[in-house]
């Protein structure tokens, strides 16, 4: 097993034993036209610190750590055109994705992505409320 | 592996032939359930959904489904066993609108899209439930 694949599996059994269920949807079109894919991903979710509220995070914001696991083994987000580029990480910014996390709608403001030997071990979100 | 997945997801149809990266890994599936759904905005012409499997990783495509859309608003379905007897040579080839064989499962699946002229504002979003 490479160091990669330790750190994605300590993560997962970490999030199979302590983390929550929460839904990610990509949205394609606008509109009426609008569709979308999900994916159910294991999550660990924190509110900000009190340092970090004095920072200028709000109360609604909100901390996640998911692994790249449920995303690739869902084929996340289905078939692309040929020659487009991979978009299975969770999209922030124009047109991000949302989470959907104890039944309530988040939008996906920063994505960060923790590799080891390029291969994505770890996926910290930062979520607006 | 079992589970539902986007084969294509197209909010900007234009003329000509998109091909869509495939599913993987689906050996352990015995049936695919196809589901294409249109929403029309304007213009356009005619539409085509191919639905594609691979024995070969990818090397060759069969198509076993063809879903035909046009003008107009719609949603349709095909269920594909991969355990139903072929005992007479099925000949591959491309396939008419709404047209659909049985029978012949690979591990890998995909979409081929053909537009004959540019939708505005029109929708194809082509799914697949394996088990």
């Amino acid at each position: 097993m490479t160091l990669a694949e330790e750190c994605i599996a300590e993560l997962d059994n970490a999030l199979a034993e302590a983390g929550s269920d929460a839904v990610l949807r990509r949205f394609f079109g606008t509109g009426p036209n609008q569709t979308w894919v999900d994916v159910t991903l294991r999550v660990a979710e924190r509110a900000p610190t009190e340092d970090e509220l004095v920072a200028g995070y709000s109360q609604n914001d909100m901390f996640i750590v998911t692994s790249p696991t449920q995303l690739i083994n869902a084929q996340f987000p289905g078939g692309q055109p040929v020659g487009s580029k991979p978009a299975w990480l969770p999209k922030a910014g124009t047109g991000a994705d949302k989470l959907f996390i104890f039944d309530q709608q988040r939008q996906i403001e920063l994505v960060d992505p923790i590799k080891v030997d390029n291969t994505v071990v770890r996926i910290n979100l930062k979520l607006k409320g | 592996m079992a589970g539902t997945y986007p084969l294509a997801i197209m909010s900007s149809i234009n003329e000509g032939e998109v091909v869509f990266t495939p599913i993987k890994y689906l050996s352990s599936a015995h049936a695919v359930t196809l589901y294409g759904r249109f929403v029309y905005g304007s213009g356009g012409g005619q539409l085509f959904a191919n639905i594609e499997t691979s024995l070969d990783s990818g090397s060759t495509w069969i198509p076993i489904a063809c879903f035909a859309f046009t003008t107009i608003n719609s949603s349709k379905a095909f269920n594909l066993s991969g355990l139903k007897d072929q005992i007479s040579p099925i000949p591959i080839g491309a396939l008419s609108g709404d047209e659909a064989i049985s029978g012949i499962l690979g591990d890998w699946i995909r979409a081929r899209v053909v537009a004959d002229a540019d939708y505005v504002n029109s929708t194809l979003d082509l799914r697949m439930t394996a088990r």
